[in-house]
């Protein structure tokens, strides 16, 4: 099999049908199992009793960005967090071209930061409602 | 929508941003200086690709801005000198990263010696059309 190399350049990225292409530098999705362990007389046993997914979106700021229909994705996710936390967003995250993972997220107000040399970035990270989807094509 | 460059939409705007101090402003490197004068330039590296996706090619372009004055007194031309870069700190627009100022050095440019300083400065574009 030949090497298969995916980047970066490769993600796509979807929250509440908005694209964060434009504004994202990197984007997480794992999770965090949670396995029981069980001191046995053999030995250890382990047993999986749950998931927990968490996507974190590291992006620059574009706190007042919004322009006309185009919506500042900063000020569209306080909104959804300030008027629905409990609202679940869909999201699409295209790791590669026919390999795409979906699900649901609970909005987060973003964070605001920023130093005096650096561009403004914030980091969101959102709790992912059940185990996301993937779509081979 | 008109096809954007680094040229018009980042060189040209800056300079124009620049306009106001008390210097000739280029936005690329001239064949003679005329001093005081500033001077965009690009950096190294100069594009940097940070955002995900390849729909559209956006990066961080990083831009020299070298300050020069007439190297005729040291001191008088070392206050001229601070005097220009602060004049042009004070309106970089809004959406550029402000890096560091080095070192003064003494250039000869034809005839003419300058005292120059670079500002180090970036911005993200994004490329249309």
């Amino acid at each position: 099999m030949a090497t298969t190399v995916i980047t970066g350049r490769d993600l796509a990225l979807t929250i509440d049908s908005k694209t964060y292409d434009a504004q994202a530098t990197s984007v997480t999705l794992v999770n965090a199992p949670t396995l029981v362990t069980y001191q046995t007389i053999d030995g250890k046993a382990y047993k999986h009793s749950d998931d927990n997914w968490t996507l974190t979106v590291t992006m620059l700021a574009d706190w007042g960005a919004s322009v006309g229909a185009v919506t500042s994705l900063c000020e569209a996710m306080w909104t959804a967090a300030n008027s629905a936390p409990n609202t679940a967003l869909t999201f699409s995250l295209t790791a590669a071209t026919g390999a795409v993972f979906g699900g649901s997220v609970y909005p987060v107000f973003p964070d605001v930061n920023g130093t005096g040399a650096d561009a403004q970035s914030i980091t969101l990270s959102f709790q992912v409602s059940g185990t996301p989807t993937l779509t081979i094509s | 929508m008109t096809a954007s460059s680094i040229q018009d939409n980042v060189r040209s705007v800056l300079a124009t941003a620049l306009a106001s101090v008390a210097g000739n402003v280029y936005n690329h490197v001239p064949e003679a200086i005329i001093p005081p004068a500033v001077v965009i330039i690009p950096d190294s590296p100069y594009l940097e690709m940070q955002l995900i996706n390849k729909s559209a090619i956006k990066c961080t372009i990083n831009l020299t801005i070298s300050a020069c004055v007439a190297y005729n007194s040291n001191p008088g031309s070392l206050d001229n000198l601070e005097k220009l870069i602060l004049s042009i700190l004070a309106v970089i627009p809004a959406g550029y990263e402000i890096g560091v100022v080095e070192r003064p050095t003494v250039t000869q440019v034809g005839a003419t010696n300058l005292l120059v300083a670079d500002i180090r400065v970036s911005t993200v574009y994004t490329q249309t059309n």
